[in-house]
């Protein structure tokens, strides 16, 4: 679960995990709008950040990893509402893991982010 | 060895309220206008913008180099009709609470429609994180 003070921040967040994806989901409220009304990008990207994150610890036994790279396209725009998270992992390495996300609003993709996570204390 | 700074104190402003409620519940930030008319902008790290790790959070760093990378958008459209297509960085260093983050973010390329925006974030003189950003005049917004 995203946590720590910008998490508590910009939540509260839903989590779930099965068949290796982790699913993530937010309340899309006007505190996380820009001045179009529309979801901020920046809010977009730490529903994404927080994703990869999630999706990256499922295979680290709750070790934790920190971003290294993030890529987010934007392919849509959403209002207030729920925004739904899925991300996976591509590939772990000793250190790295490769995941990618998927954002969506009412079922229509708005996001689609692959990112490196480094796993926190590995060499 | 990085020392705290403020950003007030290195001459920066509040970023003027452009009406994004996001950005004013997470800020605030802070520009600067340099004397060959550039512009750079600051966030100050607090503990509200921390991780899990007790490092400044990577949705909140990229919550700033949004809104930094808008800026020259903005500028090179003449309005604020243009909206984020893609944006890619690389986090480069830890960012700790306390550190003051800048960048002075430029316009690599602007065509008929796309405009290609870059930039490096510093704290202190350690570079932190590069950034990439794409953007778009944006469909059905000239009207508005």
């Amino acid at each position: 679960m995203p946590s720590g003070p910008f998490s508590g921040l910009t939540g509260p967040w839903y989590e779930r995990a099965a068949a290796g994806r982790y699913t993530l989901l937010i309340t899309i409220s006007d505190r996380h709008l820009n001045r179009h009304g529309m979801v901020h990008g920046g809010m977009l990207m730490s529903l994404a950040d927080n994703a990869h994150a999630g999706a990256a610890e499922l295979q680290t036994g709750g070790v934790m990893v920190s971003t290294a790279a993030l890529q987010c396209d934007f392919l849509g725009m959403a209002g207030c509402g729920w925004l739904e998270a899925v991300a996976w992992v591509n590939r772990k390495t000793s250190a790295l893991i490769f995941t990618g996300a998927e954002i969506r609003a009412g079922g229509e993709l708005i996001v689609t982010s692959t990112a490196i996570c480094k796993i926190m204390g590995a060499k | 060895m990085r020392e705290a700074a403020s950003a007030l104190g290195l001459g920066y402003r509040l970023l003027a309220d452009q009406g994004d409620p996001y950005l004013h519940f997470i800020g605030p930030f802070y520009e600067r206008h340099e004397p060959d008319g550039g512009f750079s902008y600051a966030c100050e790290v607090r503990p509200a913008h921390a991780n899990m790790a007790g490092n400044a959070h990577g949705g909140m760093l990229m919550s700033f180099v949004d809104m930094v990378m808008a800026q020259p958008a903005y500028m090179a459209q003449g309005n604020d009709q243009v909206t984020a297509v893609s944006t890619v960085a690389s986090f480069i260093a830890p960012v700790r609470i306390g550190d003051l983050v800048e960048c002075r973010p430029d316009v690599l390329r602007k065509t008929g429609d796309v405009l290609f925006v870059a930039g490096v974030f510093r704290v202190a003189d350690i570079c932190v994180l590069s950034a990439q950003s794409l953007w778009k005049l944006a469909p059905g917004m000239a009207s508005r």
